[in-house]
């Protein structure tokens, strides 16, 4: 009666509203398993079961299982092999302890042309417990050359690892490293390209003089180098699809450990015209000449920061070698590591708050992961015998040699550490390059 | 609104109702000189108690006033009614009954006074007349002190009563309510370890990440629907909570109705 209708109805409704907010349980969930996620890789329909380096599903389950982040379900274990979600049984997965299933097939076209049908299938989604949801995670179908399968088979790899991960996949980079021959007296120096995993490798170059320090281009198109093809140390650029190549750095003395600018337009490199080694950035259109550290210390390796503002480097400047960075607006320089009488070659990660550095401990030469912020050094490899660590553009891997001169992999988490396929001689100085697309 | 002009009538009547009180009461307080001023006052008292009350039916108070404008006639026929002990009566309807008596008594008040001013033929008459009028007064007042303490020990029961009631009352849904919070506690455990046993972590995702799921159930603890509110921004991390909640459904949910209530639906934060 002293309520109007629409007062009555606002009243109604504040008074239920601490039964609404009641009805809502509030749960917060911390600390889940730190683990592989079971899946499986259906072989596509279409393909024999040979490995024939162009087998998708075998391509794919070795992807997702030396990413660590996986574990994959052995062919053995599988008790059907569906194609897509119609014709998979999900109960049956989910019985096999399956979270995720990838599943396709490859028809023929004609004229070397194939089909490749991909799906990733939930497996809780599609019992009877998640009804009412679709399965279908991912799918997507491509038009190729046959000679292309496997380069499908990677970009499979990444979608899945994106998708269920959260982070880009790297199973489409590249690598690049320098393969030494010795045939008696004389020494081959190699300088090859390879698909992430180790497989196609093709050569850039070939020289009886020694071949150092590979960089790769953030987009993948370029490798920059010092050759000593001519007796001295000069420093090529040269782009991968062409094989054109450039001279960009032949200065008296040293010009050695090239790295790209975030956006590929400068390189940082070291310089020793000046008396001692020093750090310089070149602009590669206007090659103009910028030196960043002076003094009579030694420094060296430079690596950039992801935001292009700041590089870290070697330099032996208190001592022993330890990781500096200079922060290229005002020349400004700090220390980063403290851990350890020798710390070097230092590379950054993508989010700028961790690097991974070559550090010796008492087992010798071991790969290290760094936090810039809190200053830790957390130990990755064991060998003591390692060195040239190389980080993926995505920040979970690095590559790395020994001193047997052969290469591994390890996941910056140290749960997955494996060797590459071995090449003919010793491997040296691996990089691994951007995100190619 | 309506109430509040009944409580008005009902006040203006009683007020009514103690001016004539007040006018026999002290007209009687002329002519007889041992009256009980103590009951007196307790029986105005006990009236007065009554005024505030609204609850008083309307008819009642009409009847009453009508009855005493009627005097004399009603009197005669209405005094064994009074002298009749009633007490079950009287505790029942503790307010209308020291009213009627309050009313009857003044009324006989009144009738003895009007019986005392006519004209006596004979001493001895007037004298058995006032010693019976004494002794009727007395009775009355001797009732309404009775009433009026069993009233008041009525009410001190029922007020101790209701005290005991609603203090077990209190107990009794504290208890439920917490051995139900108790029981809501044991499912909220449950429900997270069966989720966290099955959260896989595969990568190593920052500390600063939370995402929000709302989970939908079922009364059997069939996860109907996960829900992204917030997420982390990292679809990786987002998707194992997610998984990792349907991949325990049913979640273990208690049988009763009322508490499955409170956890029907679930606000999940998610932090690595």
């Amino acid at each position: 009666m002293f309520l109007s209708n629409l007062e009555r109805k606002f009243l109604f409704i504040f008074l239920l509203m601490p039964f609404q907010v009641q009805a809502i349980l509030n749960l917060e969930l911390t600390q889940g398993m730190v683990g592989a996620l079971p899946i499986a890789v259906v072989p596509f329909e279409g393909q024999s079961r040979v490995d024939d380096g162009n087998n998708i599903a075998k391509v794919v389950s070795a992807d997702l299982q030396n990413s660590g982040r996986f574990n994959v379900l052995p062919v053995s274990l599988m008790k059907q092999f569906p194609t897509n979600k119609e014709n998979t049984d999900f109960n049956q997965w989910k019985n096999s302890s399956v979270d995720n299933l990838v599943v396709g097939k490859v028809q023929s076209l004609g004229q070397g042309r194939v089909r490749v049908e991909f799906s990733l299938l939930d497996v809780f989604k599609g019992t009877e417990n998640g009804a009412n949801q679709n399965p279908i995670a991912l799918t997507q179908t491509w038009e190729i050359n046959s000679k292309d399968l496997r380069r499908i088979a990677h970009r499979i790899s990444d979608l899945v690892y994106e998708k269920m991960i959260g982070q880009r996949g790297i199973f489409s980079t590249r690598i690049a490293y320098v393969t030494v021959q010795s045939r008696g007296e004389n020494k081959n120096y190699k300088l090859e390209i390879a698909d992430a995993d180790g497989y196609n490798p093709q050569p850039i170059l070939i020289s009886p003089e020694p071949i150092m320090s590979p960089a790769w281009s953030h987009r993948g198109r370029k490798v920059a180098y010092v050759s000593f093809e001519n007796k001295r140390a000069t420093i090529y650029v040269t782009e991968v699809a062409t094989g054109q190549r450039e001279k960009v750095s032949s200065y008296p003395g040293i010009n050695g450990a090239p790295a790209w600018s975030p956006d590929d337009s400068k390189l940082a490199l070291v310089l020793s015209k000046s008396g001692f080694p020093k750090i310089y950035i070149l602009d590669l259109k206007t090659k103009a000449l910028q030196q960043v550290t002076t003094g009579s210390s030694i420094d060296t390796e430079p690596s950039w920061f992801p935001d292009g503002k700041s590089l870290v480097f070697t330099s032996d400047r208190s001592g022993g070698p330890q990781i500096y960075r200079v922060y290229l607006t005002d020349g400004r320089i700090e220390r980063l590591t403290y851990s350890g009488p020798y710390n070097a070659r230092a590379s950054v990660t993508p989010e700028g708050n961790k690097m991974i550095m070559l550090h010796r401990a008492e087992e010798g030469y071991t790969i290290a992961f760094a936090d810039l912020n809190s200053g830790s050094v957390q130990l990755l490899s064991r060998s003591g015998r390692d060195e040239s660590p190389s980080l993926a553009p995505n920040g979970s891997m690095v590559l790395f040699g020994n001193e047997y001169g052969v290469l591994g992999i390890i996941s910056t988490d140290g749960r997955v550490q494996l060797r590459l396929p071995a090449r003919e001689g010793e491997v040296r100085s691996p990089a691994w390059s951007g995100f190619l697309s | 609104m309506k109430d509040v002009k009944v409580y008005k009538t009902s006040i203006l009547y009683s007020a009514l109702l103690h001016v004539l009180v007040l006018n026999f009461l002290f007209f009687s307080f002329n002519f007889y000189k041992k009256v009980n001023y103590v009951s007196q006052s307790s029986v105005m008292k006990a009236s007065l108690v009554e005024l505030p009350k609204p609850m008083l039916p309307q008819e009642n108070t009409k009847k009453e006033i009508v009855l005493s404008q009627e005097e004399k006639l009603d009197v005669k026929k209405k005094l064994p009614l009074v002298e009749k002990p009633k007490p079950s009566k009287v505790i029942e309807k503790p307010a209308t009954e020291v009213k009627k008596l309050v009313l009857e008594k003044s009324i006989k008040i009144e009738n003895k006074k009007t019986k005392i001013e006519k004209p006596v033929t004979t001493k001895n008459e007037i004298k058995t007349e006032k010693n019976k009028i004494k002794k009727e007064e007395k009775e009355i007042e001797k009732k309404a002190v009775m009433m009026k303490q069993q009233q008041a020990q009525k009410k001190m029961e029922e007020k101790l009563w209701a005290e005991q009631l609603a203090k077990e009352e209190k107990q009794l849904t504290l208890t439920k309510e917490q051995q139900a919070q108790g029981v809501v506690n044991k499912y909220n455990a449950l429900i997270l370890q069966a989720i966290r046993s099955r959260w896989i972590l595969a990568e190593s995702y920052s500390p600063d990440l939370s995402a929000q799921l709302l989970i939908n159930l079922k009364s059997d603890g069939t996860v109907l629907n996960v829900e992204l509110i917030k997420s982390s921004g990292n679809e990786g991390f987002d998707r194992s909570a997610r998984a990792a909640v349907y991949k325990a459904s049913p979640l273990p949910v208690p049988p009763e109705a009322d508490l499955f209530n409170q956890m029907k639906v679930i606000n999940l934060v998610v932090r690595p």
